[in-house]
């Protein structure tokens, strides 16, 4: 996975930031990419990236995910800057609604995943201050919970109800209407 | 999140959830808002009921319409308002928005325990005695920004109630006030129904940027006092009665500082029976 650059290109290069997994995993990606997190463009604006990044609260396979999502988002907003100059007002809003609507596909499609990995997403998403991450986690979360029961939440969460029967009983009294 | 560090790539989710720290819990709780949490999540486990209750900015924005979609669950009126009660608690006084129902004692219970409310939209407002103790109320809401009241039925006696909440909150940037019409009241309007008159001056109101006003009896006396007093005003709407064909050129020249300006009108019955139903935008 950790495909290096071609290395003639000094420049580029240059640009390139190594992240390191929980399971020491390397990944190489842009800066544009890598400082769509706050924690890391922090690292970089302190230099303290060279010889990579250690990120050991991200396993491998959540920060391939996490990556995926960081370079798309990425290219969306280097093409909006690109774009504000080079069309006429109308052709920019027309490229602008494309880029949003193509943006949400790949959103509702990068949250096609099963609830652990939903977990793991949303913690290194807080872990790399990742806002627009966070963001689409939490609501995801928030989405599946709408109208359900606390049972079905239990259910669906694997939430163990470690409420006591006295507790459960004081909480009857002060929320009646829960329990209509 | 320690145990969410290491080696958990393989290992069944059971109970994870529940140990979701704190902070991001309450991110999902905000998307959730306070109705759907009341309803449902904060009863799951100890952790996720501990956040609903010791996290005050869970709470600051209560009662506000939710898209009704399928996922929707309809509780009576006593229950949704017994929920927005302990809302406003949890809140610990940091309550900044709230829509609701009220009357007039519930009014002042609100405004003790929500000092700092920014928004207040009353969907109904029934069973007041005469609109005083809504001003009572008001004073204390300092930093109010958006006022919206529906009153259930005509304020009776009490005929100056613009004049009485501008008064009681100069501060205001949106203000709203909706009166029950005749037909929602069952009775005739030549008759037994009276508009809200707008006459009289109005206190200056500094920030207020839209003002819309319905079933009132307005003069143009009452719109030239408007204008005067609201240098920022943007929108305007006033709905009820009002004779355009008084309006002299001076009045009409401070109308078309407005923006956006809706006098959609029919004048008094008692006034000019010919110009019934006469609407006409300016």
């Amino acid at each position: 996975m950790a495909s290096a650059g071609s290395g003639d290109e000094k420049a580029a290069a240059a640009a390139m930031i190594t992240l390191i997994s929980s399971d020491n995993e390397k990944f190489e990606v842009t800066e544009a990419t890598a400082t769509l997190s706050q924690t890391i463009r922090h690292m970089i604006e302190d230099g303290c990236t060279d010889g990579g990044v250690p990120l050991p609260n991200v396993t491998s396979k959540i920060l391939a995910r996490v990556i995926e999502y960081c370079k798309k988002h990425a290219t969306a907003a280097a093409g909006e800057e690109g774009s504000s100059s080079s069309f006429s007002d109308a052709a920019f809003l027309e490229v602008d609604r494309a880029f949003l609507e193509e943006l949400e596909e790949f959103d509702d499609a990068f949250l096609e995943v099963d609830r652990a990995t939903l977990f793991d997403l949303i913690l290194a998403a807080n872990y790399l201050d990742i806002k627009g991450l966070l963001n689409l986690t939490c609501q995801k979360v928030a989405d599946s919970v709408k109208g359900k029961t606390p049972e079905q939440i239990r259910e669906m969460y694997n939430i163990v109800n470690d409420l006591t029967p006295e507790e459960e009983a004081e909480i009857r009294r002060e929320t009646q209407w829960a329990f209509e | 999140m320690s145990s969410s560090t290491h080696g958990y790539r393989h290992e069944p989710a059971t109970g994870r959830w529940a140990v979701l720290p704190r902070d991001l819990l309450v991110e999902v709780f905000l998307k959730l808002g306070p109705r759907e949490v009341m309803l449902g999540a904060e009863f799951a486990c100890r952790a996720w009921r501990c956040a609903a209750l010791e996290e005050p900015s869970l709470w600051r924005r209560v009662g506000r319409e939710q898209p009704i979609d399928k996922t929707w669950r309809w509780v009576s009126f006593a229950v949704e308002s017994a929920m927005s009660s302990a809302a406003v608690d949890r809140a610990a006084g940091q309550c900044e928005e709230f829509t609701g129902s009220f009357y007039d004692e519930e009014v002042i219970l609100l405004v003790q325990r929500a000092p700092f409310l920014k928004s207040l939209s009353v969907v109904h407002y029934s069973q007041y005695e005469s609109g005083a103790y809504l001003v009572v109320a008001l004073q204390k809401l300092t930093v109010l920004e958006d006022l919206q009241i529906y009153f259930e039925y005509g304020l009776g006696s009490y005929q100056d109630m613009l004049e009485s909440v501008c008064e009681a909150c100069p501060q205001l940037k949106k203000l709203v006030l909706n009166y029950a019409s005749a037909f929602q009241l069952g009775l005739d309007e030549d008759d037994e129904y009276r508009k809200e008159p707008i006459d009289g001056p109005i206190p200056v109101m500094r920030n207020l940027h839209t003002l819309e006003l319905d079933e009132c009896d307005l003069s143009c006396n009452g719109l030239n006092a408007i204008l005067d007093s609201c240098p920022l005003l943007q929108t305007l709407s006033i709905y009820g009665y009002f004779n355009q064909r008084e309006m002299g050129k001076e009045l009409r020249k401070k109308c078309a500082r407005v923006k956006n300006l809706n006098l959609l009108n029919r004048s008094s019955p008692n006034i000019d029976k010919h110009y019934d139903n006469y609407r006409d935008g300016i």
